[in-house]
């Protein structure tokens, strides 16, 4: 008797419970208790249909959801020099993919480097986007707003001596909404999961000389405020951002 | 014990465990528990937060923006707003500003240029104030009453106050009319 009660006692009072709640109630009772379990379980969404597996290949232009945002990967390029984006050799050359993504969260999100990464192509230098800039005006930046839908443009550096990529990967990586282990407030946590995954021909844009050739950052002018003082009904200006050199 | 017994204790129990589960739900979560106190005023009014003072003097709509010699367009609507800042009793600075509308969604200040007053670069010393304007971004389908966030802190907000001013704003739209640009004030000591 004593060598099937365990050391703390628990398998002994689950026993009781069990024998208690099921071995010695009738057959009735035991389908009762049953329906009402299956019952309870559906109030709680045990009957709710599980959401089907999101499909990771995807072709350009698909919208995929990646939690708090969604993106249409639209082409992959690689280009020489773009000022004012500094390669670390003169060698190297920027991997760029272009996208529309949409905030779907309710709020700005300003970790935006963290929506792409890249797959099949060596020599990388960082895992993550360089930087990114706004197709609109090529003006690097980090934060987007929710229902406000911008083409941007997301950078590599890869090294020169790396192999030039023919096609590359881009995978949209997905973030959860759940309560965090530790602090228990729900706010989007990085499984490292993907949403999905688009293969893009690369087209080589080494060759375009033109300054103006898009994607192409500009330099931001560096105005100092208050630099040119105004009648007060003219305020000065506030000056543009200068973040493309890190 | 009899089956009729049995039955009741285990309903009991279902009925224990739903009241848990109704409570829980229906007590605020964590996010709610922690969030920023809101110290909320009015337009044109000194609204106090525990470290800093804010009066917003004038709001504007825009459909471009003119920093510099740069024009920013934008796909939404431009919100510039005129801000009064004081340190209370220390040293401070504002890190976030935002503007929420009416169906919660939250709009946090564009870092498409550089954005002193709001964005930790302009320390605030006490008593002294500082005005300059902010420009944010929003959709041009957004309706109903525009409210401006500003607080002390970067990123995480709980426990500590938030200014919340809700703007006069009409319809946002209408700045789409007039394609003139706009100039932001950068930040000064006020007179």
């Amino acid at each position: 008797m004593l060598a099937a009660v365990s050391v703390t006692g628990r398998g002994s009072l689950s026993r009781r419970l069990g024998r208690g709640l099921l071995d010695t109630a009738a057959p009735r009772l035991r389908m009762i208790i049953v329906v009402l379990a299956l019952g309870i379980s559906g109030l709680f969404g045990g009957w709710e249909t599980v959401p089907a597996a999101p499909e990771p290949q995807h072709t350009a232009g698909t919208a995929i959801g990646g939690g708090p945002w969604q993106v249409e990967v639209l082409e992959a390029k690689v280009a020489g020099d773009m000022p004012p984006l500094r390669r670390q050799d003169e060698n190297n050359r920027w991997v760029y993919v272009i996208a529309n993504v949409t905030i779907t969260a309710h709020e700005s999100i300003t970790l935006t480097k963290q929506i792409l990464r890249l797959s099949g192509v060596e020599g990388l230098l960082t895992e993550e986007p360089y930087d990114m800039a706004l197709d609109r005006d090529k003006r690097v930046i980090r934060r987007l707003h929710p229902n406000m839908t911008e083409k941007v443009v997301f950078f590599w550096e890869q090294d020169g001596d790396a192999p030039l990529p023919t096609s590359l990967t881009v995978l949209v990586q997905a973030r959860t909404y759940r309560e965090d282990s530790l602090s228990h407030e729900a706010k989007w946590m990085d499984d490292d999961e993907v949403a999905g995954r688009v293969t893009l021909p690369v087209i080589d844009n080494r060759a375009a000389a033109s300054p103006s050739a898009s994607p192409r950052p500009s330099a931001s002018v560096t105005a100092k405020p208050g630099a040119s003082p105004k009648p007060s009904r003219s305020p000065r200006s506030a000056s543009p951002s200068a973040r493309a050199t890190p | 014990m009899s089956l009729l017994r049995r039955l009741g204790a285990a309903l009991f129990v279902i009925a224990v465990l739903a009241a848990g589960h109704a409570l829980t739900t229906a007590l605020p979560d964590r996010n709610q528990q922690l969030r920023a106190f809101p110290a909320t005023g009015e337009f044109g009014t000194d609204v106090t937060a525990r470290e800093f003072t804010v009066r917003v003097g004038a709001v504007r709509c825009a459909a471009e923006l003119k920093i510099g010699t740069a024009i920013l367009t934008t796909q939404g609507v431009w919100i510039v707003v005129k801000l009064r800042l004081t340190a209370r009793s220390q040293v401070t600075s504002i890190q976030y500003a935002a503007i929420r509308d009416a169906e919660g969604r939250v709009y946090e200040v564009t870092d498409r240029f550089e954005q002193t007053l709001v964005a930790g670069g302009r320390r605030l010393q006490p008593g002294i104030a500082v005005e300059g304007e902010i420009a944010l971004e929003v959709p041009a389908t957004s309706t109903g009453t525009l409210t401006l966030l500003l607080a002390s802190t970067f990123v995480d907000h709980r426990m500590d106050s938030m200014a919340e001013i809700p703007l006069p704003i009409g319809d946002v739209r209408a700045a789409l009319d007039n394609p003139a640009s706009t100039e932001v004030l950068a930040p000064r000591v006020a007179k």
